[in-house]
């Protein structure tokens, strides 16, 4: 249904109506200005990134053939806006370590998260996810927030299905493994005070 | 075991998403946007343009067909044969004759030899300096 409304709006852009992209903006900014802040860690950097994804989009919407979905093709955008503005800042890319969890070590994490306050616990995630390299928040990110199919995430980024899936466990082990750190360091500031 | 730990850890990292929301980018983020795309425009399509327009391969067709049905009835007349067309196997043999005969100096073996590895340096450095910019 949303595509369909999409293709709607990219119709009328297409014949003239530029206000028409202020709709497609509107549904989707939220979305991209996250995948960009979870990617570049910087609120001015994300912002500056989601709109020169849509300026990118709006310019080339005439190439957009309908075979994928907008938000598809959006997000892929967006995705290599980002990558190019890390690689023009050369900005060092945080090097997380994956660490082995069994289910018991899972559980533990668990109860210390659920023993924070919801504010702090909110935080507390928060942080983490701008510890993660930027693939890894961006593709859990796609996952989560958008419930995209792997199929989808997979085009976004370029990479097979089965590389998807890959990653994503990689990238729930890592949030667990920053998340153990956080917490290590939380109480250890706990204790010293 | 690997699948084993692969459930509760998904199931924990559900947990921890949930509690994330979507941010906002700033409230005049739609309008400052608008304008830059006011000033921007649509790029068309490139329209694949053939090289040789149907026109064209019409008029290519009429000549062939012209050229053709004129050597038929006329061929009684007058032969092609060593006016245009040389006699293939002399040209062959004499081409073949020749490229055997020839021999290279070992300078000249060496000069290339060297213009070759040169050639595969320069890839290797061109390249990097591609991937620089």
């Amino acid at each position: 249904m949303a595509s369909l409304n999409d293709q709607h709006y990219i119709n009328l852009v297409i014949k003239g109506d530029t206000q028409a992209f202020a709709v497609l903006v509107d549904q989707y900014k939220a979305m991209v200005f996250t995948l960009a802040l979870k990617m570049l860690k910087s609120r001015e950097g994300a912002e500056e990134a989601a709109q020169d994804s849509f300026l990118k989009v709006y310019r080339s919407l005439a190439e957009f053939k309908g075979d994928a979905r907008f938000s598809t093709w959006l997000y892929k955008i967006t995705y290599n806006t980002c990558l190019d503005r890390i690689r023009k800042n050369k900005k060092e890319q945080t090097v997380v370590a994956i660490d082995e969890f069994n289910e018991q070590q899972i559980r533990s994490l668990d109860s210390s998260l659920d023993a924070l306050e919801a504010q702090e616990r909110k935080q507390m995630i928060q942080d983490c996810l701008n510890l993660l390299a930027a693939e890894d928040s961006f593709i859990l990110t796609l996952f989560y927030f958008e419930e995209q199919s792997i199929k989808d995430i997979a085009k976004i980024m370029g990479i097979k299905s089965n590389h998807v899936k890959i990653k994503l466990y990689r990238s729930r082990k890592k949030l667990a493994t920053v998340l153990k750190t956080q917490l290590q360091t939380e109480m250890i500031a706990h204790y010293e005070s | 075991m690997k699948a084993d730990n692969n459930k509760p850890l998904e199931k924990f990292a559900d947990k921890m998403m949930k509690e994330t929301s979507v941010e906002n980018p700033s409230a005049n983020f739609t309008a400052s946007l608008m304008v830059q795309v006011e000033a921007a425009e649509i790029s068309r399509p490139i329209v694949y343009k053939p090289l040789i327009s149907k026109t064209a391969w019409v008029l290519i067709f009429i000549a062939v067909a012209g050229l053709t049905g004129y050597v038929i009835t006329n061929s009684q007349e007058f032969s092609l044969q060593g006016v245009i067309m040389p006699d293939l196997q002399t040209v062959t043999e004499n081409m073949m004759r020749n490229l055997t005969a020839y021999k290279f100096s070992t300078i000249s073996l060496y000069a290339s030899g060297l213009l070759t590895i040169m050639l595969f340096v320069q890839i290797s450095l061109l390249k990097n300096l591609f991937n620089k910019r």
